[in-house]
């Protein structure tokens, strides 16, 4: 800051024509033209009126609160100054001093609860706003009792801060008492006014020294990281302010301001470092932008004044490269000094220079949470024979996500969390407050520790996540997935249903089956089949057949050998066969005799079982003996990996036989049901299906053809099939009455609507599953049941039996419930890794942080967090997340205010290819039942998400296009919507009033081309320039237009329409 | 800073150095960033199936 004093001389010589009558006209001051355009753009339901409500106990005497009233009008200029617009000029007009009306008392006291009464009459008071162009403050007494009595001022924010207060308070005291004692006030005559302030304070923007903090705000914020996203409800619902009053016990705010000392950083710096720790956990970011406001008071001569002063800065937050306690203390004490430094130039001089990207719903450029601090000391206002105290005031709450206060009088801190409820829970605010404490406690104890090294979850939280998570007793571990000999196998409940029901139809349909005995004897000639042609314990058997009791036999006959099952669709494409083949190395190849299996290579056999049926007539039916153990490999199941490359899985006996028998404790079928085999053989699913019927001694029923997977309605209902595991996709076209006779229904593979869950589960058992391949097909469980569970995708429930799955933060720390991180799971299911890739197994499978015994878990790369009911919600893929135009965004949240849509039976979100600008396009692909238009859902997920999350284009399909795995084919989601797109022409601005706009715009925002789709905001458009454009079109147009009108309607197009409707409400008023 | 651990079946992993291993993970001794330890595991796992396979394997 420079060191000239604050011109004291007075602001007469400017606009010296207004002196007549006294009025001094003046232009306002930077920070009251922001403010004033702040309450140009809200509606009339926002209020931003501040109440300083001041009790006096003891005895009242009126009149010299009367004259203390007066006084301080007198005193300070600003509280008689109103405000006008003239040639687009904000001025402030000065009145001179005269007799102030305080109203009241206002006699409460006979009411029931005096102090409620009070609390009702002060909201009513911050909702009376005021009209700037008659006053700003007005004074009001209330009578709560014989010797209780409140002084309420309520005054604009364009004439106050929260220094202000302080200041008024003190004056009011000090006016008062003085009064009563016949004395004269300890109040020196102000040397400065808040308008002398304001000149010079424009004479200093000019300068050198504002060039200098320019610069220092351009190098801090030009490539901001992406915003806060903080565990908010599945959509956004109406903007809603509330707040939460937070303690701090007395020993911590002792201990912090100590230790503040000690560190030598301000008590705030240290409180900043606590709540961007707690930030980080809770958004998952380690570079958060968190908006603060400066006194921005310079000069000791300003100290005493009443005024808008106040500026909003900016602090970054680093969290980089997981820093120690006093690393980041060190770092958030240099942010939080330097933006002190900086605080001088207005922010809206930043926002210009730097033009960040912003949708119009984002209340603020740059960030979505403020954090406070507010330091006093506690004030000694008694004198007489009444005690004054403040009382806490009131005002309206910063339109963020979510503002931190922390005051701070002497050692004693307390909290107060202003949030929207539109979008976060109560809950969530309230498990903030206490894991910030928690923070900042660890914090204190462990200055050496890296961050993420320190518990922010309290002993008890921690053991209630690991519970769910499936830890049955936190320290003790019961799974152990080290060495063991002994155990069930992958097929041990085939033999037991074998040896227990023999002629239990196993395979095939009502009138043409195989019995469970039938399957046994031929699985165990084909596997001495398979032995005698030299496969070894251990050695790899491809599979090539599709669905069918074929498929079944194999899949038993390979894990009889002791050998590995590796099973292959034999309707993939050669090449991709070829590959497999090339990558597993099998001994043996199984095939069917019609399909034409490319070579394996040399030595290797192929076996088409119809034509070995001589040499399998000689072999004995009795399964061989061999001895694989639990930790021996049943199966290897080729994924595609994302480079291109397939991903070998091998899964192991013992993970099988974990997910055998939940399934026989959950599905609970008998010998009376028929399982669908239906799954592609490539995919986990198909060993799913298998182990579902045969662990239950069900008869497995396989599809007929391919052709079935199109009509799996019919398929269901004409073969009276009672359990089958589908994707959801499937279900789309499947009616409730193709099911009826559908006793247990699974889907998986997918995230499931609800409206597919809602349609399809009443009358039976309805299950959503998921896993992945590298967990043994199925990690957690969510039974629908009758109970509606509000909106959104249906949860993926709790983990299955010895399964654990723990949601984790970036750093490996448990996330509370709400908040998102990677879903990783551990217990007897997870895989012993990537065949053939031991690198990638080491990177994806580590070691269990809360196992016994040598423990892995998979990392499954999936977004997940607990909900309030304790299951789990799945969130998409973490690598699918991406940014657009500095935003983060999740594809599964856009699909997820897609599927709210009752129309809506499924959702995909994808980003096109990058255009010449480097940035890619959102693209919203929906099945609806019913024809719904791309308008309608754009205009839905205008209403519940933010602007970057709109998709740029929304394309509806009756149905969408499956892939050989029965998963969306995506590629052919993006071909059809290649073809679909506009000609750009299209969108170019419609002559007349759109072309003028767009012209406007083009020159405001420094671009050449304006499209009819364009959005201001998201061109650079930021409010200074939306006034500057309305003001523009106001003068050529000749419509009064609302600033607002832009926020809403921010395209060329929506604009211009906008202006048309308010035309012509204006010529019917005119009428 | 990550450094390779094994457990007893000799699969292999990373875990922070920082941190103390769970049970039942010793260090193999290497230390470094998270590509460097990858880069050792690449060299010293050389058999994906847990040790208890490869020996009864091998025994057989």
């Amino acid at each position: 800051m420079t060191s000239e004093a604050v011109g004291t001389g007075r602001h007469s010589e400017v606009l010296s024509e207004e002196r007549a009558g006294d009025v001094d006209a003046l232009p306002c001051s930077l920070a009251q033209q922001r403010m004033w355009l702040l309450e140009q753009l809200g509606d009339e339901a926002t209020s931003y009126n501040v109440a300083f409500p001041l009790k006096f106990t003891g005895r009242f005497d009126r009149a010299a609160a009367a004259h203390a009233v007066t006084e301080l009008v007198r005193r300070h200029e600003m509280l008689r100054t109103t405000f006008e617009q003239r040639d687009g000029q904000l001025l402030q007009l000065i009145h001179p001093a005269g007799p102030v009306e305080l109203r009241g008392p206002v006699d409460l006291s006979g009411e029931r609860d005096p102090a409620a009464s009070l609390d009702a009459r002060l909201q009513a008071s911050l909702a009376e706003l005021f009209d700037l162009r008659r006053e700003v403050i007005r004074f009001v007494t209330y009578r709560l009792g014989h010797d209780v009595h409140v002084l309420v001022a309520v005054v604009d924010h364009m004439v106050c801060d929260a220094w202000s207060g302080t200041v008024l308070i003190r004056d009011i005291a000090e006016l008062y008492q003085a009064h009563v004692a016949g004395r004269t006030p300890n109040l020196p005559e102000l040397a400065v006014q808040y308008a002398d302030y304001g000149e010079w304070h424009r004479e200093w923007i000019a300068g050198e020294t504002s060039e200098r903090q320019l610069r220092y705000w351009r190098r801090e914020l030009s490539e901001p990281p992406p915003r806060i996203t903080l565990p908010a409800r599945t959509s956004r619902g109406q903007r809603r302010s509330s707040s939460y009053l937070g303690t701090i016990p007395d020993d911590l705010g002792q201990r912090l301001g100590l230790w503040a000392q000690g560190q030598n950083c301000p008590l705030a710096g240290v409180l900043f470092a606590g709540f961007s720790a707690l930030l980080a956990r809770y958004a998952g970011q380690q570079q958060l932008l968190i908006g603060t406001l400066v006194a921005n008071r310079p000069r000791p001569e300003l100290e005493n004044l009443i005024g808008f002063f106040t500026n909003t800065v900016v602090l970054r937050a680093d969290l980089d490269g997981d820093p120690t306690v006093e690393e980041l203390i060190g770092r958030a004490r240099t942010t939080w000094l330097d933006a002190q430094l900086n605080q001088d130039v207005p922010f809206d001089d930043v926002v210009k220079e730097l033009k960040p990207s912003r949708s119009p719903d984002q209340q603020q450029p740059f960030f979505d949470v403020m954090f406070q601090v507010v330091e006093s000391n506690p004030a000694d206002l008694t004198g007489g024979d009444c005690a004054i105290e403040l009382v806490e005031p009131q005002s309206p709450a910063a339109p963020v996500d979510l503002e931190l206060a922390v005051f701070a009088v002497g050692h004693a801190l307390s909290t107060v969390w202003d949030f929207d409820a539109g979008l976060l829970s109560e809950q969530v605010v309230e498990g903030m407050h206490r894991h910030f404490l928690r923070l900042l406690d660890s914090m204190l104890s462990q200055p050496g520790a890296r961050l993420s090294e320190l518990s922010m979850l309290s002993e008890a939280e921690q053991a209630a996540l690991l519970r769910g998570s499936g830890v049955t007793d936190p320290g003790s571990g019961v799974t152990g997935s080290g060495p063991s000999t002994a155990g069930p196998l992958a097929h041990s409940y085939f033999q037991e249903q074998a040896a227990r029901q023999p002629d239990a139809p196993a395979l095939g349909t009502e009138h043409q089956h195989l019995s469970y005995g039938q399957a046994d004897a031929r699985a165990n000639r084909l596997a001495r089949l398979l032995l005698a042609a030299g496969v070894g314990p251990g050695q790899p058997v491809a599979v090539c057949l599709p669905p069918g009791a074929d498929l079944a036999i194999s899949f038993l006959a390979v894990l009889k050998a002791g050998a590995v099952y590796v099973p292959i669709d034999p309707s993939y494409p050669e090449e991709r066969i070829s590959r497999v083949l090339a990558a597993a190395a099998p001994a043996v190849v199984i095939a069917d005799a019609g399909s034409a299996v490319p070579s394996p290579g040399a030595g290797v056999r192929i076996i088409v079982e119809a034509e070995s049926q001589a040499e399998l007539a000689d072999l004995p039916g009795t399964a061989p003996e061999l001895s694989s153990t639990p930790a021996d490999t049943a199966y290897v199941i080729f994924t595609s990996g994302s480079t291109g490359v397939p991903k070998a899985v091998a899964v192991s006996h013992r993970g099988v036989a974990t997910i055998v028998a939940e399934q026989r404790r959950l599905f609970e079928l008998g010998p009376h049901d028929v399982m669908l085999q239906h799954a592609s053989p490539g995919f986990d699913a198909s060993v799913f299906e298998m182990l579902m019927a045969f662990g239950a001694g069900a008869r497995l029923h396989a599809a007929a053809s391919g052709s079935d997977r199109a009509d799996l309605g019919r398929t269901l209902m004409e073969n009276r099939i009672t359990a089958a595991t589908v994707s959801p996709s499937a279900l789309v076209g499947v009616t409730a009455d193709q099911v009826r006779n559908v006793r247990v229904l699974t889907v998986a593979g997918e995230q499931c609507p609800r409206a597919v869950a809602e349609r399809l589960a009443p009358g039976r058992r309805f299950f959503n599953l998921y896993g992945p391949t590298e967990a043994t097909i199925w990690s957690t469980v969510f039974e629908v049941d009758g109970a509606d569970r509000g909106e959104g995708p249906v949860p993926i429930g709790r983990p299955v039996t010895g399964v654990r799955c723990y949601v984790l933060d970036p750093m490996g720390n448990l996330v509370p419930p709400g908040v998102w991180g990677e879903l990783v799971i551990g217990g007897p299911s997870v895989a012993l890794g990537y065949l053939g890739q031991q690198r990638l197994s080491a990177a994806k499978f580590r070691p269990d942080p809360w196992g016994e015994d040598g423990d892995r878990v998979y990392l499954s790369g999936d977004r997940a967090r607990w909900d309030s009911s304790g299951d789990l919600e799945f969130g998409g893929r973490l690598d699918r997340q991406v940014k657009l135009r500095g935003h983060r965004i999740e594809p599964g949240d856009v699909e997820s205010a897609l599927l709210e849509h009752p129309a809506v039976q499924q959702a995909l979100v994808l980003v096109s290819e990058q255009d010449a600008a480097g940035s890619g396009r959102l693209l919203a692909f929906v099945a609806c039942a019913s024809g719904v238009e791309p308008a309608e859902l754009s205009a839905w997920c205008e209403a519940r998400l933010p602007g970057f999350m709109v998709p740029t284009s929304i394309h509806a399909h009756a149905a969408f296009p499956l892939n050989s795995h029965g998963k969306i084919d995506q590629a052919a989601l993006l071909a059809l919507a290649g073809q679909q797109e506009e000609a750009p022409a299209a969108d170019l601005p419609r002559p007349g009033l759109e072309e003028f706009i767009a012209s406007v715009w083009a020159e405001l925002l420094s671009r050449e081309q304006i499209s009819r789709s364009s959005n201001f905001f998201q061109l650079g458009g930021h409010s200074l320039l939306a006034t500057l454009l309305v003001t523009r079109l106001r003068d050529e147009l000749d419509i009064d237009i609302p600033v607002r009108a832009l926020f809403d309607n921010p395209t060329v197009a929506g604009f211009a329409d906008a202006l048309v409707v308010i035309e012509s409400r204006a010529d019917q008023l005119s009428r | 800073m990550f450094k390779v651990v094994l457990n007893a079946e000799e699969q292999y992993s990373l875990w922070p150095q920082s941190k103390p291993n769970p049970p039942g993970w010793t260090d193999e001794g290497t230390v470094g960033t998270e590509e460097e330890c990858l880069a050792r595991i690449e060299l010293v796992w050389t058999d994906l199936r847990p040790l208890s396979v490869r020996t009864r394997m091998g025994a057989a």
